[in-house]
């Protein structure tokens, strides 16, 4: 089942964008929905991709050109702040959230633990223009790549023109993030057909689907939707997650449902990354869950889970982890010019 | 050649008629018409800088003016293409375009931008967000962005900063402005921003910087303050 990214057009869309390099499509895994990024104006091309890698590392993005988007989201952790529960950025100012592991981009709905972003074109202005992260913004980002030949020289190969622009960074860092995709764990060559779960693993798939698929829903294993799962408010955080962003008291402490490809590499884990092991998760869902108004129905009644419950769930957890994903030679920094 | 009243410090009246001839002949595209957006208090152009009635020094002042329809006997007879135009008091010429129609009756427009061009992703132009008018913390645009000093704000020095925008429901702030008008080539859009700031809660809401209950209010208060008028 091989569908495409740009389903219609792509020679109109060429011939507007003026770019120079035949588009790319990304093969959508077997079993998986059709991708949700849809901008029919920014189709791949592998010259858009290379500048999009080479802005991913790119620490002119920030005001004092320390921080890339790479320092919090590094390639070999799943594009995690792995050991930082929250990100720090420039001059070690600390954020008020836990980095999210970057994958399968294409298929996110909305960006963010409270889905503040709802396209993934648009997400890097957070960053660069967060205070805590990378403090500046894309009017002098654009400003400093306009002064590199280098970077005028891909603008051109990847635009069809050296001009150098704000949507045109957007664009770029996008499709490089939209080629991240992780499809190729344990779990998805058993689901292939070509490997097959321990006694252990099967067991804690079951225990999977019983109490957890719900929310983190194969094969994506989210459902993109924002639930409350019961984490007792950090009193001096404070984060009301979406409820932040639509002003709905319904949303109070919902937070969208994270992934759980990578997971064993991903930590630490939750929002604020108050939790450093899956043990302690799996704690929280058998005997952690704060009640409130908003609580997940699907969490109301407790979760039994015995120790040795615990260790197959966790067992089946580790099938979720794609080395060729996390060793990709594409997504690690581009060689210097 | 922009049209703005304050450059015409001319030494002959001769020069100012044959500059007035030129405007209307020279700059009016075959078969077309012009459209010249410009903000007013009280019946007064105001560019940044000035001092309104109300004491208020205005310091920046942005608007989107978007989705253009022309009409005739209730036909639409052009829909304009990639028609965003974001209106800067500051350069007077962003408030001036050509279309390429001049039998209409009647015109559409918006104050602001469409919900689906806010969940569309990059765009550039007017649209690209090195423009000032994107939201970071949270996805979209700022339709409207008036900052500067009143006496009455309660803000630090009098300042205020109202970044109106939001194009998700309850607090929606882009409004549809529909006028009859007589296509004679030079199509007037006047923003009164007086109103406005006559009714806005010095007190409280001197700083707007999210969709909310008061951005699409002042909106609205904007939008009904439009006027369309042939020269
Ligand atoms: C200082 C650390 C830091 C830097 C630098 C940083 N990020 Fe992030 N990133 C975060 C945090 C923290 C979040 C979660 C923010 C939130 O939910 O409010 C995040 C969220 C994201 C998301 C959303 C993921 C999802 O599934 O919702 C994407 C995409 C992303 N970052 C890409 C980037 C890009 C591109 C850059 C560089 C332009 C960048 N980040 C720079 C810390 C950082
Ligand atoms: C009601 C929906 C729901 C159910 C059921 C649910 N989760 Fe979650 N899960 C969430 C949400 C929402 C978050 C993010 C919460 C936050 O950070 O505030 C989350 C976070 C996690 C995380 C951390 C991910 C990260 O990247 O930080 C793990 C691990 C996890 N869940 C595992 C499980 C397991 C295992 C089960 C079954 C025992 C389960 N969840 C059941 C909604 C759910």
């Amino acid at each position: 089942m091989l569908s495409k990214f740009i389903l219609s057009g792509i020679t109109a869309f060429l011939f507007l964008s003026g770019a120079t390099s035949d588009p790319i499509t990304l093969p959508v895994p077997a079993g998986w929905p059709a991708p949700q990024y849809d901008n029919p104006r920014n189709p791949l091309t592998e010259s858009g991709i290379a500048l999009g890698r080479r802005l991913f590392y790119e620490p002119l993005l920030s005001r004092d050109s320390t921080v890339s988007c790479s320092n919090c989201h590094l390639s070999f952790t799943a594009f995690t702040h792995v050991d930082h529960a929250l990100s720090h950025g420039i001059n070690d100012r600390i954020g008020t959230r836990n980095s999210p592991a970057l994958m399968n981009l294409a298929w996110s709905r909305s960006f963010m633990w409270d889905g503040a972003v709802n396209h993934l074109d648009m997400q890097a202005l957070a960053p660069i223009s967060s205070p805590v992260e990378m403090d500046f913004n894309i009017q002098g980002v654009t400003e400093r790549l306009k002064a590199s030949e280098d970077y005028r020289s891909m603008f051109e190969k990847a635009f069809g023109s050296g001009e150098i622009t704000g949507e045109r960074i957007l664009k770029a860092l996008a499709q490089f993030e939209l080629t991240l995709v992780s499809a190729n764990s344990r779990y998805d060559r058993i689901k292939a057909g070509k490997d097959t779960f321990t006694a252990q693993e099967k067991n804690g798939y079951e225990l999977f689907q019983k109490h957890c698929n719900s929310c983190h829903t194969e094969p994506l294993f989210t459902n993109y939707q924002f639930e409350n799962n019961g984490l007792k408010p950090d009193t001096i955080l404070n984060d009301r997650g979406r409820a932040g962003i639509s002003g709905n008291p319904a949303d109070d402490l919902k937070f969208k449902v994270p992934t759980l490809r990578n997971i064993e590499i991903s930590h630490p884990y939750m929002h604020d990354g108050r939790f450093k092991r899956l043990k302690e998760v799996l704690n929280h869902y058998t005997d952690g869950i704060e009640d409130s108004p908003t609580l997940s129905p699907l969490l109301k009644d407790k979760i039994q889970l015995g120790s040795r419950e615990k260790t197959d769930l966790t067992a089946f957890l580790l099938t979720l982890t794609d080395r060729d994903f996390l060793f990709n030679p594409d997504f690690r920094p581009p060689a210097p010019k | 050649m922009p049209r703005n009243e304050r450059v015409l410090i001319l030494p002959t009246m001769n020069y100012l008629f044959s500059l007035l001839f030129c405007m209307t002949a020279c700059l009016l595209p075959a078969q077309g018409a012009r459209i010249h957006a410009h903000a007013s208090c009280r019946g007064r152009i105001v560019v940044t800088g000035d001092t309104l009635p109300l004491g208020i020094v205005l310091q920046t002042a942005r608007f989107y003016l978007s989705d253009f329809i022309f009409y005739r006997q209730g036909q639409e007879v052009l829909r304009e293409n990639n028609s965003y135009h974001l209106v800067d008091l500051e350069f007077p010429e962003s408030g001036e375009w050509a279309i390429h129609t001049s039998g209409f009756d009647e015109i559409s427009f918006l104050l602001g931008t469409d919900s689906l061009t806010n969940v569309s992703g990059a765009y550039g132009g007017d649209l690209d967000p090195v423009k000032g008018m994107y939201w970071t913390w949270n996805s979209g645009y700022i339709n409207v962005k008036l900052e500067g000093f009143s006496p009455q704000s309660r803000g630090r020095n009098g300042e205020f900063a109202l970044h109106l925008g939001g194009y998700m429901p309850p607090f929606q702030t882009d409004y549809r402005v529909q006028s009859g008008v007589t296509s004679s080539g030079h199509i007037h859009i006047e923003l009164d921003v007086c109103p406005m700031f006559e009714q806005t809660d010095w007190n409280s809401h001197f700083n707007v910087m999210s969709p909310s209950a008061e951005a699409a209010r002042l909106t609205e208060l904007l939008g009904r303050s439009i006027r369309v008028y042939a020269e």
